[in-house]
């Protein structure tokens, strides 16, 4: 019997599954610990990545643990990838982790330390549970579902950023362990009509311009709107002790593909100052943001009038 | 203006301290120094044991440039090493010792006197104290492993509290202030309902925000070994009085920090000191990096060891590269008028945050992510000669 979650379709007759997430139980696929997380813990909805999401908001952040994708310079392979033999999840019901979220004062509940279509339906309960009480829901993914799953998951969440490394099926096959990223370009297209989406293309390595920007064109041909961030990322897991990214070098090609998307950042390196939205229009700095390192773009100020610029009129894709 | 050279990767950025805006017309020469040294010492990251040696490059780095009558090198690669490593006894040990001969080649090339502070050993975690009872989570921080606070309490919390198992110490928001009238009313409001200390070996949380299962926790250290050439300190908050009293003799001083080093691995002939006041001991970990910097008692600082930090998330506010610290000691041996002053080290924030030194000199790292190296060049206090 097929899981069906993500474009693996793994075997589960078979024993586990790629993932090592999902189990075969009378005859039915079930997640192996279902409502259970590793961690939750409050961040700003800017240091997910979302930049068009509830600027400044508080979000409660949780997930559990494994990946469907094997990346070679994973930043969370403690729990996407090595299993630590302390590892416990908690039980948490979705009605809880709602009220842990509304005691704090955040605004949503966000899937976001490890792949969510590893946990679907467990996101999927949580995040009916954060909707009944009020909050937003989001999740981070690396977009390798079914279009089944792309479909639940789409409909459950207000906000989605979809990692999107490259175009290429061999950097995926190389770097990720995947086998194309084909259905990840599909899954990008169809999200777009479902709820918010923001891309993030995580950078360990040299880009090439030439690869920037047709990553930006397929952005700009599903929807010229969405926010793309392009992430500096530190060398990690089997890819530690590689030399990182040069920023200067790569802030020259950002600016090359300024001309194709209006909101595209750049940052996860301290003190970028590509992290501010600008008005496509006029140039007038509608919110700034301070790159404080990894992971940590904040909210500073927002200078907006009914989610249009102040001074040209210009309105901004951006749900509050 | 204070400054921050922040140097990722060789790609440099300054920013005002206090609003974290970009300085775009820079027209600063020591700042313009600044960014020529900090390619030579790009920082290793915080769990390579080679971020051990860099604190010393960097110190003498700056002792070269600045010649400060006060440096504090901080060590914390040891703590964040065994928290969250498993270690052989082997591996363990030559990361002990790799930072007893890294001192050794700061004092054999500066003339400074050195007061080294062994801030405590590492232990196995005994158990994680049981939170099932509760309705809410107690409250933790990275910056003070035996405290955690219970905010916005439930009566039946309040109760539960205090029949926790391995709890050496509750006490509530308005008993603290009972006890300590002349706190700050900004350490009052940020108190929890109630603020706990766990036995020793005993932790609230053994899980990092990352998810990362801690391996080791600090030792819960009411005494801490030192070392040092000049008068020995009885208690943790004479040690700024004694290197004060040293620098006005015209001497150099230098405040050693090693975090993760107790007893059993101080490597010198070593005294003991105090590390409480009343029932409070400072932890390792802000709390002793304020002791030490300040002379100040855990209730005259800025801030109570343990905040609710999802309060705090927001930037709009002032220093925004100083976690939620929106405003900074000004009473500290760093911000002496009369003498030149700089803090180095391993531990992002704190070494700023609590000496406020002329120039201080970090990692700048987030949850184990390493940024690169942050260079805090400080607002001039009195008349000091710069370069
Ligand atoms: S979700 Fe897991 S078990 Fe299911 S197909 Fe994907 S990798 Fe296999």
């Amino acid at each position: 019997m097929n899981c069906n979650y993500c474009e693996w379709r793994c075997d589960l007759s078979q024993g586990e599954g790629i993932c090592g997430r999902y189990i075969l139980s009378d005859c039915r696929i079930e997640e192996k610990e279902p409502m259970q997380w590793v961690s939750y813990y409050y961040y700003q909805i800017e240091e997910m990545p979302f930049f068009h999401a509830l600027p400044g908001a508080t979000v409660l952040q949780t997930g559990t643990k494994g990946c469907n994708a094997h990346c070679n310079y994973c930043v969370n392979s403690h729990i996407a990838i090595k299993e630590e033999s302390n590892q416990k999840l908690k039980a948490i019901t979705g009605q809880s982790l709602a009220q842990l979220a509304i005691n704090a004062g955040a605004h949503a509940v966000v899937f976001a330390i490890n792949e969510v279509t590893v946990f679907l339906p467990s996101a999927l309960e949580a995040a009916q549970a954060a909707h009944e009480a009020g909050l937003k829901t989001g999740c981070l993914t690396n977009g390798y579902l079914t279009e089944e799953s792309t479909s639940l998951l789409g409909n459950a969440m207000d906000f989605i950023n979809i990692s999107l490394k490259s175009l290429a099926d061999d950097f995926y096959q190389e770097n990720l362990g995947l086998p194309s990223v084909k259905p990840i370009l599909r899954n990008i297209k169809a999200l777009s009509k479902m709820a918010h989406i923001e891309i993030v293309t995580p950078i360990v390595h040299e880009i090439s311009c030439h690869e920037v920007l047709e990553i930006a064109h397929f952005i700009a041909e599903v929807d010229k709107n969405i926010p793309w961030h392009l992430f500096k990322l530190q060398p990690a897991y089997r890819r530690i002790g590689e030399n990182s990214l040069d920023i200067g070098a790569m802030i020259e090609i950002v600016e090359q593909a300024k001309q194709i998307l209006p909101y595209i950042y750049f940052g996860n390196f301290a003190g970028s100052k590509w992290v501010n939205t600008l008005c496509p229009g006029c140039r007038h700095m509608l919110i700034k943001r301070i790159c404080i390192g990894s992971c940590g773009s904040k909210f500073s100020s927002i200078d907006m009038v009914d989610n249009c610029c102040p001074l040209c009129g210009q309105q901004i894709p951006i749900i509050r | 203006m204070a400054k921050i050279m922040l140097d990722v990767g060789g790609w440099q950025t300054v920013v005002d301290f206090a609003t974290g805006d970009p300085v775009d017309d820079l027209n600063d020469p020591i700042m313009e120094d600044i960014k020529q040294i900090t390619p030579s010492i790009p920082y290793p990251g915080d769990t390579e044991p080679g971020a051990i040696d860099w604190t010393v490059d960097a110190a003498l780095a700056v002792c070269d440039y600045y010649n400060p009558d006060f440096i504090m090198l901080a060590f914390a690669t040891q703590q964040l090493i065994k928290i969250n490593q498993h270690l052989t006894p082997e591996e363990s040990v030559a990361i002990n010792e790799r930072i007893f001969r890294q001192v050794s080649r700061f004092l054999e090339n500066t003339d400074y006197q050195p007061m080294i502070i062994g801030m405590g050993g590492m232990q196995d975690i005994k158990s994680v104290i049981d939170q099932s009872q509760l309705s809410t989570r107690l409250i933790t921080s990275m910056c003070a492993y035996h405290y955690a606070g219970l905010f916005m309490s439930s009566a039946s919390d309040a109760e539960t509290i205090k029949n926790m198992e391995h709890i050496e110490y509750v006490i509530s928001k308005e008993e603290l202030r009972a006890s300590y009238p002349d706190m700050r009313e900004t350490y009052y409001r940020m108190l929890p309902d109630f603020l706990l200390m766990s036995s020793d070996g005993y932790v609230f949380n053994e899980i990092g925000n990352r998810g990362i299962v801690h391996k080791k926790t600090p030792q819960l250290m009411r005494e801490l070994p030192v070392y040092t050439t000049l008068d020995r300190p009885q208690h943790i908050l004479e040690v700024r009085g004694i290197l004060e009293h040293a620098m006005d003799k015209g001497k150099k001083v230098a405040l050693i920090m090693l975090e993760g080093t107790g007893t059993d691995d101080f490597k010198l002939p070593f005294t003991m000191m105090d590390n409480q006041t009343e029932w409070f001991v400072y932890d390792q970990g802000l709390s002793q990096y304020l002791a030490a910097a300040t002379g100040k008692k855990f209730y005259e600082y800025d801030y109570p060891p343990v905040v609710n930090s999802a309060a705090y998330l927001n930037t709009s506010e002032k220093y925004p590269f100083s976690q939620h610290f929106t405003f900074l000691p000004e009473d500290t041996i760093g911000r002496r008028p009369d003498k030149r002053t700089a803090a180095v080290g391993t531990r992002s924030g704190f070494i700023h945050e609590t000496t406020m030194a002329d120039i201080c000199v970090e990692c700048h790292s987030r949850q184990l992510s390493m940024s690169g190296v942050f260079v805090l060049v400080n607002d001039p206090k009195g008349e000091k000669r710069w370069g």
